[in-house]
């Protein structure tokens, strides 16, 4: 029994994990890969963090701006006013900052105003994943490599921990803990084109949801415009922040940017541009798409990172709470990351009530194993990829960034069907070890249920606002100025809009 | 393009047993994307690492047609030889299954044992200048081909290799770090940076060009600045070194005789023991017992030397402290 079980290894999960040790609770962390792994080192977004009150104000400003009436103010103006001390404190731990003399640098990012981001050349996320994976390593957290969450353990109402996989022997076992953290990041393999790793299966939402969570802000699907075309690389927004020019396609270089500072800064694009699309970047554009990038919504929780359910916290892309709204900017998708994680670690360890050690985890795994065991019988593999493949093509023509009534419907009703079908499939082999067909019919399975919640939420969503573009109502509609949340029903995703203040 | 792919399960490196698997994808996909496809279309137990697919979490390193390369960042049409590509595991991994390295034992342990987090000295503003060695070694994706590359880990898996030591490089060089001395003295423990024996292999296979042999000698200077000269506890490699340095520095030049006798224990001791060589190397002519001419450039040596040490006064300073 661990005080605080964390479960996702990325930017959030780390720091939440940190940030309970720190307040003194054992804690395990669970991934589904080893943490230095995961999808937040490929981030190559800076982290806005204003060194002052002045700079403060107008990142809050552009922040709700962006968000465009749906932002929780109290978390924007929360988070945004951490911000440089956050950055402060990672830059301590070991984030070797971009510096001017000996002041950290403030760049700009694409379509986020004024120079406000830190960053590590064109590896924040690298280094911000590495920094905090050694503070992992130095405190003693215990990491759980390898284990895929299944589920929820609920017990009297509360969340007492979870029954994961352990991915090398086929093993189920109940983690039993007195505060989960959710940190299983977004769905990027729910759309194609996307910005996803294999690992973007949305687990830990549909986790929360099938458990009775409610979830907030689903509607809201984030593209980038600058994803390597035939790729999942996004070309980093500090580098079309820098001057790079994204016209007709491409992005280009030659004849706006110095080459010298391109080497310097963003050795690491120039290399994997050339490496995936044969294109060297100082000579000639690269071609890009557009391609969802991040979920804005997800488990709804407060600002401390408190879902619906007692015990069960989020943090980090799995998380809705509120910070982003309608629309988010770059260079705050890893300073929520960052923070949300912080602060849903330290409200897990504040959490602490005693919880007896019970029964309800080892009665969870079994009934999990006993649907395990069902699966690995049934027949998988191609046909479960085609659901997969069908899924990622579906979403981004029917609620990716253009969706109409129509188009939506048509989405909720095929997802419905498609979650039928994947009932029918499983594993495709017995095997216990490394089974990664039954890993793919699982993942199946979390991208469907998320899916439908965000059909539905996009359909319930009769205007357009912020990322969600209805051509059906192409105007913002004041009367819908509330956030929505989806709750699991009988009858598939049910979608409510929160009433009162909007 | 219709693709073959040989992938090993079981048998050994040397005898391998294939399993031929066929797909229809075009000549640009990458090889992990090609191979992810397989798994999902045609096997579901095939078993290899993978993620992120863009050349960041270092997970899809796999030997390919005989190279050992990060898959995600090569392509099907370039690695493919007949329309064959044979998927092995990496050198010197141990596996656990198929080509799944057991990574825990070839790379992850090592790399923790110098992960351990910054120690912060609460110390003086840092300068981009001097953070530049950490942003480099950061770039460090873990993919493992350096350790893959290592001629010391051919002969001894127990050698930390330079994945684990670019890890230990990252926190030498950090100006943050307060606990800098511990972490080179662990770093000088056995199977760590003095084990290295500079091949050069690591630096010509890390596919992101950080050099990590270059890192592993940077560590090494970084030790020696501080008082650590040979690792773990060799007092006669530590005089060695001594000897070498203050013939340098005190004459110009390398006095090959001195060296000889201080290295091994001074001039009685160090005079019985290299007595036979000595006596050899005259009766060859290859020693001479008359006193050296003055060197040309000596002192310009001298001078090199003393400008290097003022200029690591300052270091010197921060060790003793």
């Amino acid at each position: 029994m661990h005080d605080v079980l964390v479960v996702g290894g990325g930017i959030a999960g780390l720091r939440a994990a940190v940030a309970a040790k720190g307040a003194g609770a054992s804690v395990a962390l669970l991934t589904q890969s080893h943490p230095t792994r995961s999808y937040s080192v490929t981030v190559q977004d800076g982290i806005n963090a204003p060194d002052s009150a002045e700079g403060c104000d107008g990142h809050i400003n552009d922040t709700l701006a962006a968000g465009a009436g749906l932002n929780v103010a109290s978390v924007v103006t929360s988070i945004c006013r951490e911000a440089a001390a956050l950055v402060e404190e990672l830059d301590r731990l070991g984030v070797p900052f971009n510096r001017v003399g000996s002041v950290i640098d403030r760049a700009p990012v694409s379509g986020a105003g004024e120079s406000r981001a830190t960053y590590v050349n064109d590896i924040t996320g690298l280094a911000v994943t590495q920094t905090l994976y050694e503070q992992v390593i130095g405190t003693g957290v215990d990491v759980y490599e390898e284990w895929l969450a299944l589920s929820l353990v609920v017990d009297g109402g509360e969340c007492v921990g979870v029954v994961a996989l352990q991915l090398a022997t086929g093993a189920l076992e109940a983690f039993d803990a007195k505060a989960v953290v959710l940190a299983t990041g977004g769905l990027r393999r729910a759309f194609e084109p996307s910005t996803s790793s294999l690992h973007c299966s949305g687990s830990g939402i549909a986790l929360a949801y099938r458990a009775g969570a409610s979830l907030v802000d689903m509607e809201f699907v984030q593209y980038y415009p600058a994803v390597l075309s035939g790729s999942h690389l996004a070309l980093s927004p500090l580098l079309l922040g820098a001057g790079a020019v994204l016209e007709d396609g491409s992005v280009r270089l030659n004849g706006t940017l110095d080459s010298a500072l391109v080497e310097a800064r963003f050795p690491d694009t120039l290399h994997r541009v050339e490496a995936l699309s044969g294109v060297n970047m100082l000579t000639e554009p690269a071609p890009v798409q557009s391609g969802m990038s991040r979920l804005l919504g997800g488990v709804d929780v407060n600002v401390h990172g408190e879902s619906s359910i007692p015990g069960l916290f989020a943090a980090g892309e799995c998380a809705g709470n509120g910070f982003h709204g309608a629309q988010g900017l770059n260079g705050n998708f890893l300073l929520v990351s960052a923070a949300s994680g912080r602060s849903a670690g330290l409200a897990a360890a504040a959490h602490m009530r005693s919880v007896a050690e019970g029964t309800a985890g080892a009665q969870a795994a079994s009934g999990v194993r006993a649907e395990l065991d069902a699966a690995l019988a049934r027949p998988g593999g191609a046909p479960v990829s085609a659901l997969r493949t069908e899924l990622a093509s579906l979403m981004h023509q029917k609620a990716g960034e253009s969706r109409d009534a129509e188009g939506l419907s048509e989405a909720v009703q095929r997802i419905r069907a498609m979650r039928e079908e994947h009932a029918q499939l499983g594993a495709g082999s017995t095997a216990r070890d490394f089974n990664f067909g039954l890993v793919q019919y699982l993942e199946a399975g979390t991208l469907l249920d998320v899916a439908e919640t965000i059909a539905a939420s996009a359909l319930e969503r009769t205007e357009s606002r912020g990322v969600h573009r209805r051509t059906d109502h192409p105007e913002v509609d004041a009367s819908q100025g509330a956030r929505q949340q989806v709750t699991r029903s009988e009858d598939g995703a049910r979608v409510s809009r929160e009433t009162g203040a909007a | 393009m219709e693709i073959t792919f040989k992938f090993q399960r079981g048998g050994t490196r040397a005898q391998p047993e294939y399993v031929d698997y066929q797909i229809d994808v075009p000549p640009e996909m990458t090889v992990f994307d090609a191979l992810v496809a397989v798994r999902e279309t045609q096997d579901g137990t095939l078993a290899f690492r993978g993620n992120c697919s863009v050349g960041f979490c270092g997970d899809c390193t796999l030997s390919v047609n005989g190279a050992q390369k990060v898959t995600c960042l090569v392509t099907v049409g370039k690695t493919q030889k007949d329309g064959v590509i044979t998927v092995q595991p990496i050198r010197y991994a141990p596996v656990e299954k198929d080509v799944m390295h057991d990574m825990r034992k070839f790379l992850w342990d090592k790399v923790d044992t110098f992960a351990r987090g910054v120690v912060p000295n609460g110390g003086h503003p840092v300068t981009d200048e001097e953070l530049r060695p950490v942003r480099k070694a950061m770039r460090c994706t873990t993919c493992g081909l350096c350790d893959e590359g290592c001629t010391v880990i051919d002969v001894n898996l127990d050698f930390y290799g330079p994945a684990a030591l670019t890890k230990l490089y990252r926190f030498a060089f950090d100006p943050r770090d307060g606990i800098t001395a511990e972490r080179l003295r662990e770093g000088s423990e056995l199977h760590g940076i003095w084990d290295c024996v500079h091949c050069w292999e690591a630096t010509e296979h890390c596919p992101f060009g950080l050099e990590p042999t270059h890192l592993i000698m940077d560590t090494r200077d970084r030790a020696i600045a501080y008082g650590i000269k040979s690792g773990y506890g060799n007092k006669m490699l530590e005089r060695h070194y001594d000897a070498f340095e203050e013939s340098i520095s005190g004459k110009g030049w390398l006095d090959e005789r001195s060296v000889a006798l201080q290295t091994y224990g001074g001039l009685i001791k160090g005079g019985i023991k290299t007595l036979p060589l000595g006596l050899r190397a005259l009766r060859k002519g290859k020693a001479t017992l008359k006193p050296h001419y003055k060197r040309p450039g000596a002192d310009h040596i001298r001078k090199i030397f003393d400008r290097y040490n003022r200029s690591n006064a300052g270091l010197r300073k921060e060790k003793q402290r």
